[in-house]
């Protein structure tokens, strides 16, 4: 990327005012669901990174993942709002969001659920050489055996997987790149609230995959955003204000930890204008406020109800 | 062309046809559980479409899923049917919601084979009969062959099909003979006769079904009783429907399971045929509520045997109705 260039704030923001767009909306939305605020640093690096025909299992956390990659924001939120719209038609919500057209074939909502996937996507890619494996999840996922299963199996099969643990457990706690080096997996982390350095840790994690058709595991560590919870995130940071990156916000969370503002600062620090930032913002804040006007008037599925409940459950046969 | 092969040929040459025929066919498993024939030269044919996994079954029952999804064809073996708890998400909680979730778009037609059912002296923990959980799983495609032709048709209906499959298979119908015509297999129907009478009905799935007939060809030779027995092809989805159209063309109908009642294939097909018809004229003979034990004396305590089979159906066959 070159000196001024917004693309990455870009993506970052329009993941941030989407999350930001479906905590405003969360008491019109039915069941819990998770916002990826600063984790969007891996989910813009990965929208940078994919090449065509490449695969990607995210997981239930995922929004920031699939606007990153290029997914329509009105579909998700007609999708999370459980309207029947197609190509999902309200049979997923947030949690199972998947976009085969940007390579997210299907959405696993169970911890480490698409770690093990991915490695089939690879092995299928692998034999057509297509492309690579990225795979995402959080560091509880590697609570699970099924996750050491996985990479010992990416290895033993030298699968092209590109394993990102979002790890926001925290500035204490301790780094996972040990699980994968264990396995012989080439390890490497990165600081969450640098996008840059994510963004390129991330090429070259995937360089190395691509090169060698072998594992690669990405650590991205993160701060965790303080409005998390369990099932139902609360905006308690507000929302983001670019204009903030010019001088301190008050906020820890905003000083520190927001890799949006500090990839705002470094635009600033490389000589690009306020005014810039702020007419990307606007156009990302009207981009989202339109998709959300468009999923509250989404068109129903043309099928009825039943049907839709009913249908893609079992294959027609020949 | 009709010929009489043992079970196992024919399994092992469905499987060779699909691996001729699709080159996204690839086949995971150890050799030890191998249901192709090891001796005619398969392997070698394509050295790079067999994969020896570790010995991992939730991440490569879950990779199976993904490679699915991917364009593959992935049949994985596991042998022992109670080895695929350890990855039991993959086929009940992943695999069968892809086409669902993607409106149509994806499919992940993953393919499992395991040897279900009491083996004999294979003790409580490698003895099981999974069908009982997995039959009322949405998506998933349960079949449940007796026959040489049967299982011909099963293994290329999974391996050509949309859906993710198991194939509730049995080690003891291994040397099973019966007759195989290869350019007749039918991507297979639900129910498959094994004989035809006019006084009653006996419904099995997998060796059950064997049993029966051997059951039934006995009353024929010795009490003049002319049954027919159906087998349970397909278990899921469930061809009740198929059943009940077959039990109200006879006077009477057993069911026969070898796995224990509660939630057994065979109660659920029964509640829906007792829809239609009386209650006299059905009568359900699974294996008892207990573990399937190591000796096999005390097994055939517990699972229907060709005897107990006879006569369920004969004190049954004179019952006033």
């Amino acid at each position: 990327m070159s000196a001024g260039d917004l693309t990455l704030l870009r993506l970052m923001l329009q993941a941030r005012r989407f999350d930001e767009q479906v905590l405003r909306m969360a008491d019109r939305i039915d069941g819990h669901h998770h916002v990826s605020h600063g984790l969007e640093a891996s989910a813009a690096a990965l929208g940078l990174v994919r090449h065509e025909g490449d695969l990607v299992a995210t997981n239930y956390r995922n929004h920031a993942h699939l606007i990153c990659l290029g997914h329509d924001p009105a579909l998700m939120l007609a999708e999370i709002l459980g309207r029947p719209v197609a190509p999902q038609l309200g049979r997923a919500g947030s949690m199972h969001l998947a976009a085969p057209e940007l390579g997210v074939l299907y959405t696993s909502a169970m911890v480490a659920g698409g770690v093990p996937q991915s490695l089939g996507y690879a092995l299928a890619l692998k034999r057509s050489g297509a492309g690579v494996s990225f795979c995402l999840f959080g560091d509880g996922a590697l609570e699970e055996g099924v996750a050491h299963e996985s990479l010992n199996l990416a290895m033993l099969w030298a699968l092209p997987v590109v394993f990102v643990c979002e790890n926001n457990a925290g500035e204490d706690s301790p780094s996972l790149t040990a699980v994968a080096e264990a396995h012989g997996v080439r390890a490497a982390v990165a600081d969450g609230r640098r996008p840059r350095e994510v963004v390129s840790a991330l090429r070259d994690a995937a360089g190395h995959t691509r090169d060698t058709l072998t594992p690669s595991f990405l650590e991205v560590r993160s701060a965790e955003w303080p409005g998390n919870a369990a099932f139902f995130p609360k905006d308690v940071t507000g929302p983001t204000d670019l204009s903030a990156a010019a001088a301190q916000s008050g906020s820890p969370w905003y000083d520190a930890d927001d890799p949006v503002l500090a990839e705002a600062r470094e635009l600033l620090a490389e000589g690009v204008p306020a005014e810039r930032l702020q007419a990307v913002e606007a156009e990302v804040t009207a981009e989202i406020e339109a998709a959300a006007e468009h999923a509250l008037t989404a068109a129903p599925a043309s099928a009825s109800l039943a049907e839709v409940a009913h249908s893609d459950v079992w294959a027609a046969r020949p | 062309m009709t010929e009489t092969v043992p079970y196992w040929e024919a399994r092992a040459r469905a499987l060779a046809r699909c691996l001729d025929a699709d080159p996204s066919v690839v086949i995971i498993g150890h050799a030890t559980s191998a249901p192709y024939n090891s001796d005619d030269g398969i392997r070698d044919r394509y050295p790079d479409r067999f994969l020896t996994p570790p010995i991992s079954e939730f991440a490569v029952l879950s990779a199976s899923v993904g490679a699915a999804s991917a364009g593959l064809r992935p049949c994985v073996f596991l042998g022992t049917s109670t080895f695929m708890y350890y990855g039991w998400s993959a086929f009940v909680n992943e695999a069968p919601h892809v086409r669902y979730l993607s409106g149509g778009q994806v499919s992940a037609p993953a393919v499992l084979h395991v040897l279900a059912g009491a083996r004999r002296a294979g003790g409580v923990q490698h003895e099981h009969t999974p069908q009982s959980m997995l039959q009322g799983i949405p998506g998933l495609r349960l079949y449940t062959p007796a026959t040489p032709q049967s299982i011909y048709d099963v293994v290329v209906a999974a391996l050509t099909g949309d859906d993710p499959v198991v194939i509730a298979d049995h080690v003891l119908l291994g040397e099973t003979e019966g007759p195989l015509d290869e350019a007749a297999s039918t991507q297979t129907g639900p129910l498959e006769l094994l004989r035809s009478g006019d006084d009653g009905l006996i419904v099995g799935s997998s060796l059950m079904s064997q049993r029966s007939l051997e059951a039934a060809d006995s009353l024929a030779d010795g009490e003049s009783l002319s049954l027919t027995v159906a087998n349970l092809v397909t278990l899921s989805p469930s061809p009740w429907a198929e059943v009940a159209e077959l039990a109200e063309r006879h006077p009477f109908t057993v069911f026969v399971d070898e796995a224990r009642g509660p939630g057994s294939p065979a109660s659920y097909v029964m509640s829906r045929v007792a829809e239609q018809l009386p209650g006299e004229r059905l009568r359900l003979l699974c294996a008892s509520e207990t573990f399937y034990p190591f000796a096999p004396a005390l097994l055939d305590e517990v699972v229907p045997t060709v005897g107990r089979i006879r006569d369920t159906v004969l004190a049954f066959a004179a019952q006033p109705r």
